[in-house]
């Protein structure tokens, strides 16, 4: 993904600072009269990132994830897990979300993502191992697990939007009006005009893969890749791009096979490969999850297509089904009629959705930003 | 399922080997006997992180939330449930008739009159380290609370840690043997500077960069170290030097960015301490270095180093075990004696909480069961006057020789 600082038409101080966490890095960029300011402003986001990184990381043994996976399922209704009001508010939503979308976006797959990263074949048993069920206290703000078997969350398909949506508060309760945020370039926060004036400039594409999933270096400067990519300006929004691509199967005779990081909840088979969801939602400060809510639907329209009927009102899905088709745009059914995002950005390519490991060094990061 | 014959050696040697030197340092710990109701006073970013801690014990209920600012302690009230919001210690004293105890994490320069306050309301007070930003104020607290019958605990993490404790038993033993030299460093990359919602506060939420109160690096980032090396030597310093400067943050700032710091402990012991806000390489640790291995401690985590003339024990021989460069590190684990028996050792790597809990939970358990504060406010005040002194030699250039006196609480 390419962040576009085009043209240096505002006066004042650009801050860019950078974050290794949840096993991605972390990105923005500020816009504003003094850099003292702006580099306050950009820690505290950044360490609201950490601390989020710190309590939603299934990998770090002493997280909130790996507490209610040791004691979820040992509480009752009587004494549940009292949690902090927005895990309880982001574990709500995921649970809405998983009744909307009849259970393709659950994030009680910890144990399967184990199984799966360790090369396991999880269809045959997934259906019948049990899973532990949610049980939340809106009153309390608590949460407990049935079923007997502990609740191992994977949050990997919201967390990074929720970190997002939970620093642009800090920023914008710093006073910070313009500025960019990104996850390993998977999900992107917009506030504000941008430095020129017209919004902040992101450009997308499927790109050619390897045969390991991988973009090739090539690809992101390839006059056909370029062709296919897709330029997308954001004003006050939020964006996040899903591709099942980034994991490859080694098979006995060696040969390597993509496939695909995404997996289904219902079947625990992962998602196919080849297309690419990106899934936008305007700011506003009655949805602090727009983020968090694009990543759920970006994963989920991976694995099922059919769900873009389901689209909540205000967000745009945009979606390529092979790497050589076309990209469609579909507005949520809510939201009136159809716009078109394209725009066009003069600048080299660097793809949002297919990079095996979904980080680029600060030093690419600036010079993108300068082209 | 039957054991086979490998599992059942390393079930048996690392549980005979863990309890032949190793004390019970179990994390699976019990509920506090008693309920307690616990006011918290400073709902800034230490404080978010004590409600997120306290909200895991059952028996522990937070019912109030103070700050003098007041969307601060709105916030924190949302953040727990069922909390009362306050702006001020003193208007919560009077209101909240249930309140047993009282966690202090406000900015340092402000602990003094809240902790006195808070004990002479008869409240059981936690206050965060370091005690109080002048040596006389650290005896003022001290005083109070040793002629108080409620308790007054603060908070050194690190005597409360499990890891910590653990490594101790070994640098109190053969293990480590003849105490070569200490270390500590935290290096992280931050400007210390906060966001403030206007001109006006700037000043009062960047303190740790006004001289006139803040206690800098050695303060706010060393004490914690500091009295880590104390409470493993038995010792403290006679002597403490630190140089600093503003390396890298040149905003106009005059607390320095990035400090050196030495001390001399008991038998010329000497306890070197870096910290920077400049570079983040390395993180936060403490390293002991005796003859026969040194330790390392990480606060969530420890290892040993051993030298290849040091002594074998027999559970060392399953012990587990991370790479280091050149160097192999046996990881120091809580409670080994019991996940060996489990054959789960390797499930223990790291702590299960932050460190921030044990100290928490210490205090709680001490409130409800009339045990000693692990870290009570005399262990507290000396720390801070040495993280005092050691701010006072930069500013000062010169090495500032430590009697007993200075130390006397």
């Amino acid at each position: 993904m390419t962040l576009g600082l085009d043209g240096c038409a505002t006066p004042g101080a650009i801050v860019r600072l950078a974050l290794a966490a949840m096993g991605t890095r972390f990105e923005l960029v500020l816009v504003g009269p003094r850099e003292p300011e702006l580099l306050a402003a950009g820690e505290a986001a950044l360490e609201e990132i950490k601390w989020w990184h710190n309590r939603l990381s299934r990998f770090e043994r002493d997280s909130d994830v790996a507490f209610i996976a040791r004691e979820a399922h040992l509480r009752t209704a009587s004494n549940p897990i009292a949690l902090d009001p927005d895990l309880f508010d982001l574990l709500a939503m995921c649970e809405q979300a998983r009744a909307r979308c009849g259970g393709v976006f659950d994030v009680r797959l910890g144990d399967a993502m184990d199984r799966w990263i360790a090369g396991e074949s999880l269809p045959r048993e997934h259906a019948a191992r049990p899973m532990a069920e949610i049980v939340l206290d809106p009153i309390r703000r608590a949460i407990h697990a049935t079923g007997g078997v502990p609740l191992r969350l994977d949050l990997g398909g919201v967390a990074k939007g929720f970190a997002l949506d939970r620093a642009v508060e800090v920023l914008r309760s710093a006073g910070i009006n313009n500025a960019i945020i990104h996850a390993g370039t998977s999900s992107i926060i917009a506030i504000g005009p941008g430095q020129g004036g017209n919004g902040w400039k992101v450009r997308f594409d499927g790109g050619a893969e390897r045969a390991d999933g991988s973009a090739t270096v090539d690809s992101l400067n390839d006059a056909s890749s370029e062709a296919a990519s897709l330029d997308v300006t954001l004003h006050d929004e939020a964006m996040s791009v899903s591709s099942p691509s980034g994991r490859t199967v080694a098979s006995p005779d060696d040969t390597i096979t993509p496939s695909g990081h995404i997996l289904d909840p219902r079947s625990g088979l992962p998602a196919p490969m080849g297309r690419t969801v990106a899934v936008l939602s305007p700011l506003s400060p009655t949805s602090p999850t727009a983020a968090a809510n694009c990543e759920i639907w970006s994963t989920s329209l991976i694995v099922a297509p059919n769900l873009l009927t389901q689209l909540p009102s205000l967000m745009t899905a945009i979606i390529r089904d092979q790497s050589d088709s076309d990209w469609s745009v579909h507005a949520a059914a809510e939201s009136g009629p159809q716009r078109s995002r394209a725009r066009s950005f003069p600048c080299s390519v660097q793809t949002l959705s297919t990079l095996t490991c979904p980080t680029h060094s600060a030093a690419e990061f600036a010079a993108l930003e300068t082209l | 399922m039957a054991p086979t014959r490998r599992s059942f050696l390393a079930q048996s040697v690392g549980a005979l080997g863990a309890m032949a030197i190793l004390p019970e340092l179990s994390y699976a710990r019990s509920q506090p006997a008693a309920k307690l109701n616990i006011g918290l006073v400073g709902a800034g970013r230490q404080g978010r992180a004590i409600i997120s801690e306290l909200q895991k014990m059952e028996n522990v209920t937070i019912i109030a939330v103070c700050d003098n600012e007041e969307s601060r302690a709105a916030g924190g009230a949302r953040r727990a449930t069922g909390s009362t919001a306050y702006t001020s210690h003193t208007a919560m004293l009077a209101a909240a008739k249930d309140l047993q105890a009282v966690v202090i994490a406000t900015p340092t320069h402000l602990h003094t009159q809240i902790a006195l306050d808070c004990i002479a309301a008869g409240k059981h007070v936690y206050c965060e380290a370091p005690l109080a930003h002048t040596a006389d104020d650290c005896r003022k607290i001290a005083t109070a609370a040793s002629a108080a019958r409620s308790l007054f605990a603060v908070g050194l993490e690190g005597r409360s840690n499990p890891v910590y404790q653990l490594a101790r038993t070994f640098y109190r033993t053969d293990s480590v043997r003849d105490a070569i030299s200490a270390e500590a460093q935290s290096f992280q990359k931050t400007s210390w500077r906060f966001p403030a919602p206007n001109a006006d506060r700037e000043k009062e939420v960047n303190w740790r960069l006004d001289p006139a109160i803040s206690l800098g690096l050695p303060g706010e980032m060393g004490v914690h170290q500091f009295d880590v090396a104390f409470w493993y030597t038995n010792s403290y310093p006679s002597s403490v030097r630190t140089t600093g400067s503003v390396r890298f943050h040149k905003d106009g700032r005059t607390i320095a960015d990035t400090i050196a710091t030495e001390m001399i402990l008991k038998d010329e012991l000497r306890f070197n301490y870096l910290a920077s806000l400049t570079n983040s390489h390395g993180g936060k640790y403490e390293l002991f270095r005796g003859s026969n291995a040194a330790i390392k401690l990480g606060w969530s985590h420890g290892w040993m180093f051993k030298e290849a003339d040091a002594p074998t024990q027999g559970w060392e021989v399953y012990a587990n075990r991370q790479q280091f460069h050149n160097d192999e590190g046996i990881t120091l684990i809580a409670g080994a004696t019991k996940l060996a028996e489990q054959g789960k050792l390797k499930e223990g790597v790291g702590l299960p909480h932050p460190s921030v809990y044990y100290s928490l939970w210490d205090f709680m358990v001490s409130c409800t069961e009339g045990k000693p504060a692990v870290a009570d406010a005399s262990v507290g005040a000396r720390a801070t006057i040495v993280a005092i002194l050691a701010q006072q030699s930069i500013i000062e250039g010169k090495t500032i020789d430590i009697t007993p006196d200075m130390l006397k609480v």
